[in-house]
């Protein structure tokens, strides 16, 4: 919990800092990045607070990825980006610099000063081939993912939805003569 | 391989088949180019990068063929995100990685190399040099953010349909992101968006069919060719 309250994201998130959102649903929000690589880079980062991928559930992760694609295509149109980079940062050695889970959208354009281009490694084939069968082996537990448990709030809701309706219905045929 | 007047001729289905068999990762996937498989599934295949950033560097493909993002539907980027998820997970616990990446080039100018979409996770230990994911830092205007933020809210707002408050107009495009040839195309914007549609008039433009306004907005957008045509330089005449 100590972690949550000194995250400056879950701040954002309860409104406690201000920041330049763009989007914002029940699971995540989206805003411009407040340390901008570039104009319109955004991060998109589910409420709640998760350090790493991992700890991310599935659903969350299917939702994010959605919005991922259509704030992509907001981005092509809005800024003319010619193209848009997803990058995420899982652990502090993979870049990570803040301790709440978030994915960066970055608009991209011709001689914008950014590059991502990496050097290839050279690996033997042996080498290679050790890295085939461990990650293989890891990887045999992979296809089934969490779904969401429904909550009873929804139902709560549902059932509104209904009484709206009937409702509806009734002043319907009330009006019938 | 076809003639460049072949290819003038050709109508787009024809376009994308042969992309198809030009596509090294198509190749890849239908097991006619050896590959090192990691895993694979009836959506997706996950293998080796030949070239790796580092050591156990992993590429995702999408089986069907896509070129960009864009393309893709939600149910398929939403799987390909979670196997990517446990990818990453396994590469930590295969490889003793200490973090991972996870990247996508989406167009060329973002770096994408191959006419075929496809996510990277590479594998991050505390002594690999490399540098290329940390981001720089900008100083831009807050009045060059708050245009980018009106902009994208809207835009977003309109693509999950939801109806927004503040009305969609760009007085001023950004100037740092905005280049010469695009200004006219954007007067035109700033003509037609401050018009307010209705309700009924929004949802029926969507219904009708939003690959032929794609269509027409590539044809519009030099931009838009260049990310998804980048096999093909000439678009066909017909």
């Amino acid at each position: 919990m100590s972690q949550k309250n000194n995250c400056e994201f879950c701040q954002i998130i309860g409104k406690k800092i201000n920041a330049k959102r763009i989007f914002e649903d029940e699971k995540t929000l989206a805003i411009l990045s407040p340390n901008p690589c570039c104009a319109g880079h955004i991060l998109l980062m589910p409420k709640e607070h998760f350090s790493i991928i991992e700890q991310v559930p599935d659903y969350v992760i299917a939702h994010l990825s959605k919005l991922v694609n259509k704030i992509s295509i907001a981005v092509f149109e809005v800024l003319q980006a010619k193209g848009t980079n997803i990058l995420i940062h899982n652990g502090i050695t993979a870049g990570q610099k803040t301790n709440h889970f978030m994915i960066h959208i970055i608009p991209r354009k011709e001689n914008d000063g950014l590059d991502f281009q990496w050097q290839p490694k050279q690996l033997n084939e042996e080498q290679m081939s050790t890295i085939e069968l461990k990650l293989k082996e890891e990887s045999k537990g992979i296809g089934e993912f969490e779904k969401e448990e429904k909550k009873p709030v929804r139902l709560d809701k549902e059932i509104e939805k209904i009484d709206k309706e009937e409702n509806y219905l009734i002043k319907q045929l009330n009006r019938i003569p | 391989m076809a003639t460049e007047e072949e290819l003038a001729n050709m109508s787009p289905e024809q376009l994308q088949e042969l992309q198809k068999q030009n596509c090294i990762f198509c190749h890849i996937i239908s097991g006619k180019v050896a590959s090192k498989k990691i895993y694979e599934d009836d959506k997706v295949l996950v293998i080796l990068d030949i070239n790796p950033a580092n050591p156990g560097h992993i590429v995702l493909l999408t089986k069907e063929h896509y070129q960009i993002m864009p393309q893709i539907p939600d149910d398929e980027i939403a799987h390909m995100f979670m196997v990517a998820k446990a990818i990453s997970h396994a590469c930590l616990k295969a490889l003793k990685a200490q973090g991972t990446n996870i990247f996508i080039a989406n167009g060329m100018v973002a770096g994408q190399k191959a006419s075929h979409f496809m996510l990277h996770i590479i594998p991050r230990m505390n002594v690999d040099n490399i540098k290329i994911f940390d981001l720089p830092e900008k100083n831009i205007p807050d009045n060059i953010l708050e245009q980018i933020r009106a902009g994208l809210t809207n835009k977003i707002n309109q693509l999950f349909g939801i109806n927004t408050e503040e009305p969609i107009i760009f007085d001023k495009k950004p100037e740092e992101i905005g280049s010469k040839p695009e200004k006219e195309k954007h007067e035109e914007k700033k003509i037609k968006k401050p018009e307010k549609k209705s309700k009924q008039e929004k949802s029926e433009d969507k219904n009708e069919g939003t690959k032929e306004a794609k269509k027409e907005e590539q044809k519009a957008e030099i931009d838009l060719d260049e990310i998804s045509n980048f096999i093909i330089e000439n678009e066909p005449k017909k």
